[in-house]
């Protein structure tokens, strides 16, 4: 065997802590290896170019990179032995930076035992490794979408134009999600490409008409999942009603729910006046087809005072959810700018604890909010209280530390955003991964098109969104899923767990322990049975090789006798 | 000292790295072999390294509920909790193996674990012969099918069909123990030759009691068998192939 070993010196920032020199005389002793080569930067493009010469020339079995970590580089490494005709798995990285160079700065003698040592393993390990090939993977050009509000709409909309199948799955009976029952949106104001307002006098809402006549997708309201198995580019989903759909790729915009205020028993949730930003969006939306004028829900009186109060549920106030739901601030200020506008005598006062408004234009629309009148009072509300009289609130100026009480006709909760109540539930049909707060775990998007599930979220449901980067989400997802599943087959790494067929004793305790229920029973005739790893379906964890009872699965470039050999040199 | 780190790909390999961007220094003996997930590490290469004599094994995964590979790492904190407990029994010092949270964004927390348990190996000192031999019995153990079906199935008991946790624990170090017993009378047997439940507890350190009936196992599933009367006891010895 000949291994061909690469040390890379990182343009001195290896070299300042190891002795290359002595890396690569101690590497020459070790058997098998052909020939040693110092760069001084090798990931670069004269480096990378020497690499493949060199490989080209020496045509060695195996390749060692001594550098940079391998999550840093491996890939640029993995493609040049590609090019130079040689089989990406037939290399190891030596981890002599990150792990070594630069952990040990500080103490150069052991730096140096210790890069010699992991050369050792590295060489070990990589005598054993096995060319491997890429796993063909046939994808259905066929998407589901669950959740028809903004952004899955937009998701829809965009894989129908990339040439997919759709299926759009809502709950409810109608597309809109919670963009449906905002009256106006701030701090455009017009209608924007999510106007969906079910107002008398514009009855077209863009995007539902375009989705809704869009060929390529089917609707489904009243809709949601039940089953789903399969991986990326093949997931056979069940749908209520019993109906079974076969898809390439879902894509999940479940959007947020509101905080509940009754949570905050201080704050009288319960009185008829005290009500929530989306309950204030629904009295908008009646007063248009009654007048015009703003009632409040106990006498039907026009408020004279109206307070918002901010964070509600949010910023871990009055044991809320630890974050920031982005976007009550600056409904608050639309709400207070359009109800000041409509009646310019009432008083109209927000409370707030840090008011934020990022974004070109916000910081704009709030200061004209206050040139309009509108009052600002930093305090944190203690509670609010409902007397004889009517409806007070009490609480605490942030700056002067006093209390104060203000008489409220309406009081506004500006209610944060928390994960959907079916979020678990999806996350476990879909195997994805929650956050600390619920949400769906964000997924890297620079490494999102090397994703191997097919699985995609897209808006609020990755955690607070305002609707134009939902929708800009949306749009994300759809391209990530386009560019992944639309090539109609996809080549994947060939690192998956093997069954071997004469150690298996057919207990199956693979298919429970795996997370993806990738382990196929596969019936020959009454007397055969075999288990098979689905290969697309693979992501390599090992977790199967770890718990087989009989030892026959093994996990390629992480096999038992790789790893034993790794240990074997670094004692 | 020698201390083996197993890292995960997703979180605690990055980690690592970026303890090291950070230039956070941890020991230098320390020695990272990556896999994939936390779940992928299976006992027998715990104890395959402690039976070689590296001091100290600490595997490490993503945080609970956050594994790139779903439940990976809460298969590895079970099984290496298992460990611990089978070690206080076994004569090795459970400290010598541990698990971890490291996420990728933890490089302070990475080198302060493996400073941490350096500084305790350091402490129990370096792995003893007795530990090495004992961990060699339950190598054999973690190789062989009985105990690895009955921790194979821990998922599917404990999650999927909702049997008590603690319960299920006992009946795995239950199992396991039995094992190592098993394990320890058939090196007896084999270096002498024949033996009794008697003489066999004497050697071993157990009750006669716990050896007979375990004797009676081992021969009813064809491993040993007793070859009558002999000096007034009854005599076991390894069936011929095992």
């Amino acid at each position: 065997m000949k291994i061909l070993v690469f040390i890379c010196g990182c343009q001195g920032k290896i070299e300042e802590v190891l002795d290359l020199d002595a890396l690569s005389a101690f590497t020459s002793t070790i058997e098998d290896v052909e020939a040693v080569k110092i760069d001084r930067y090798l990931c670069g493009k004269e480096g990378l170019s020497l690499f493949k010469e060199e490989v080209m020339r020496v045509k060695p079995d195996r390749v060692i990179i001594a550098g940079c970590s391998p999550r840093l580089h491996g890939e640029i490494f993995a493609e040049a032995l590609e090019d130079a005709g040689m089989n990406p798995h037939l290399r190891e990285h030596v981890n002599i930076r990150e792990q070594c160079a630069w952990a040990h700065f500080d103490d150069l003698d052991g730096a140096n035992r210790k890069a010699k040592k992991l050369m050792e393993m590295g060489i070990a390990k990589v005598r054993l490794k096995r060319p491997l090939d890429k796993i063909n993977v046939e994808m259905k050009p066929a998407a589901l979408v669950i959740g028809g509000g903004v952004s899955g709409m937009e998701a829809a909309l965009d894989l129908s134009n990339g040439g997919f199948k759709v299926y759009l799955v809502e709950r409810e009976a109608e597309l809109g999600g919670r963009v449906k029952r905002l009256s106006q949106t701030f701090p455009t104001v017009g209608c924007g490409i999510c106007c969906m307002h079910d107002c008398p006098d514009c009855v077209l809402t863009p995007q539902v008409e375009e989705v809704l006549s869009d060929e390529n997708i089917e609707v489904l309201t009243s809709t949601t999942v039940e089953k789903a198995d399969g991986f990326i580019g093949n997931y056979k989903v069940r749908l209520t009603g019993g109906r079974e759909i076969d898809v390439g790729t879902v894509i999940i915009a479940t959007g947020t729910e509101t905080f509940d205020p009754n949570r905050i028993p201080e704050y009288s949730y319960s009185s008829a006046d005290v009500i929530t930003s989306l309950e204030l969006e629904d009295l908008y939306m009646k007063a248009r087809s009654d007048g015009g004028q703003i009632k409040r829900p106990s006498d039907g009186k026009i408020p004279e005072s109206i307070n918002f109060i901010q964070c509600v549920g949010s910023r871990g106030i009055k044991g809320g959810n630890p974050y920031c739901s982005i976007v009550c601030c600056i409904y608050a200020l639309g709400h207070a700018r359009e109800f000041k506008s409509r009646y310019p005598d009432a008083e109209v006062t927000i409370h707030y604890i840090d008011l934020r408004s990022p974004y070109r234009g916000f910081e704009e629309y709030y200061n004209e909010a206050r040139d309009m009148g509108v009052n600002f009072v930093r305090g944190e509300i203690d509670k609010i209280e409902e007397r004889e009289d009517g409806v007070y609130i009490v609480g605490t100026n942030r700056d002067t530390k006093e209390r104060y009480e203000m008489k409220s006709d309406l009081v506004v909760l500006s209610v944060g955003q928390e994960p959907a109540d079916n979020t678990r539930e999806l996350a476990n049909l879909f195997n994805l991964e929650l956050d600390q707060d619920g949400f769906f775990l964000e997924k890297n998007l620079r490494l999102i098109g090397e994703d191997t599930s097919g699985v995609y979220v897209a808006g609020a449901a990755n955690g607070p969104r305002n609707i134009r980067y939902s929708v800009a989400d949306g749009r994300v997802m759809a391209e990530a899923a386009i560019e992944r599943i639309g090539a109609e087959r996809i080549l994947l790494e060939g690192v998956v767990a093997r069954i071997d067929q004469d150690l298996c004793i057919k207990c199956a305790t693979c298919l429970e322990v795996c997370p993806y229920g990738i382990v196929e029973i596969v019936r020959e005739d009454a007397e055969e049975v075999r288990l098979e790893v689905l290969e697309g379906g693979c992501r390599a964890c090992g977790i199967c090789a770890a718990e087989c009872p009989a030892s026959a699965i093994q996990l390629e470039d992480f096999r038992d006798d790789q790893i034993l050999a790794e240990v074997e040199v670094a004692i | 000292m020698k201390i083996l780190v197993f890292c995960c790909d997703w979180c605690s390999y990055p980690g690592a790295d970026l303890a090291g961007i950070l230039r956070l220094e941890y020991p230098s003996e320390v020695r990272i072999i990556k896999v994939m997930c936390s779940g992928r590490v299976d006992l027998m290469l715990v104890l395959d390294a402690l039976r070689q004599g590296i001091d100290g094994v600490m595997v490490t995964g993503c945080h609970p509920g956050e594994c790139h590979y779903v439940h990976g790492n809460m298969e590895a904190e079970r099984r290496i909790e298992l460990l611990r407990s089978i070690f206080e029994r076994s004569g090795i010092n459970p400290r010598r193996v541990r698990i971890e949270w490291i996420s990728a964004s933890e490089g302070e927390k990475f080198a302060e674990v493996t400073r941490a348990f350096k500084q305790e190996i350091d402490e129990i000192g370096p792995i003893n012969q007795g530990e090495i031999d004992a961990a060699e019995i339950i190598h054999d153990v973690f190789s062989s099918e009985r105990a690895r079906l009955v921790l194979g199935a821990s998922r599917r008991a404990i999650e999927l069909e909702g049997v008590d946790p603690l319960w299920y624990k006992g009946v795995l170090e239950r199992t396991v123990r039995e094992e190592v017993l098993r394990e320890r009378i058939l090196r007896e047997l084999r270096k002498t030759g024949a033996l009794s439940a008697h003489e066999l507890a004497e050697r071993i350190g157990e009750p006669a009691k716990e050896i007979f009936w375990n004797l009676i196992a081992m021969k009813r599933r064809q491993i040993i068998l007793d070859i009558g009367i002999v000096d007034d006891s009854l005599k076991f010895a390894i069936q011929e192939g095992v």
